[in-house]
């Protein structure tokens, strides 16, 4: 299984949806690491920790954008993806990614 | 002599009549104490609480009225990016202390996804994000 430590592997302060946003952008995390990780492995776990916040722009468009791009279904997404993190406080934003392979799942549903 | 005895088991004999009242006022001042020190630290958190809220909502309301495109205002924005996230984990971190305290049961935390999806989603971090008054 890979890990992918965002604080250390991308960077500990990920910011914004698209490429114009900032160098660490949810495009570019979601095109350069999860994409060709996920593609490559057969499980990645994405360890959150080591980051003070995330804005939810940058969650939705790295891992809701998996679905909407096609690239995966959200139940193959929860198969090969999990999500790590030690800190509790961080918790919060492991749901919300959930949330938004759910509903980007949801959305290109007929 | 005689008197002194006289007295000192009077005394005695009044402690040993009221002993268990006295007993009973000062274990029951205690747990009065314990209870209302208990309700004060709770009502402390949740004021607290209610100031962090509050404060996470001016945040937001200045930063999604803020206009990006504005390149004076870029600074103030990013200001106020890490203010929100900040904010948005203090919040969570105070809710979670709350309720591992005072009420196990209540789940707070599909409370604050909603919270943190409506204050940093859409174009939030945006580059050149307009105003979104409707957020």
């Amino acid at each position: 299984m890979k890990t992918i430590k965002i604080a250390t592997d991308y960077s500990n302060t990920p910011l914004g949806r698209y490429l114009e946003d900032s160098e660490f952008n949810g495009t570019r995390f979601r095109e350069e690491f999860l994409k060709p990780a996920l593609e490559k492995e057969g499980e990645v776990e994405v360890d959150i920790d080591g980051v003070e916040g995330y804005g939810s722009s940058f969650l939705d468009e790295a891992f809701g954008g998996l679905v909407r791009k096609g690239y995966f279904k959200a139940a193959e997404l929860h198969r090969k993806l999990v999500i790590r993190n030690a800190d509790p406080d961080l918790a919060l934003y492991r749901d919300l990614i959930w949330k938004y392979i759910r509903q980007a799942e949801a959305r290109k549903a007929p | 002599m005689n008197t002194l005895t006289c007295v000192l088991s009077g005394t005695l004999d009044f402690l040993y009549y009221i002993a268990p009242q006295v007993l009973a006022v000062i274990l029951g001042g205690l747990i009065f104490q314990r209870y209302w020190v208990a309700r004060t630290n709770e009502s402390a958190l949740i004021d607290h609480l209610a100031k962090e809220l509050d404060e996470l909502r001016n945040d937001c309301l200045q930063y999604w009225n803020l206009d990006l495109k504005t390149k004076e205002n870029r600074p103030s924005g990013r200001i106020l990016e890490q203010k929100i996230k900040g904010g948005i984990r203090n919040l969570n971190s105070d809710l979670r202390k709350y309720s591992e305290r005072y009420c196990k049961k209540a789940k707070f935390d599909p409370l604050m996804v909603e919270v943190t999806d409506a204050c940093t989603g859409g174009t939030f971090e945006g580059a050149n994000r307009a105003p979104d008054p409707g957020r």
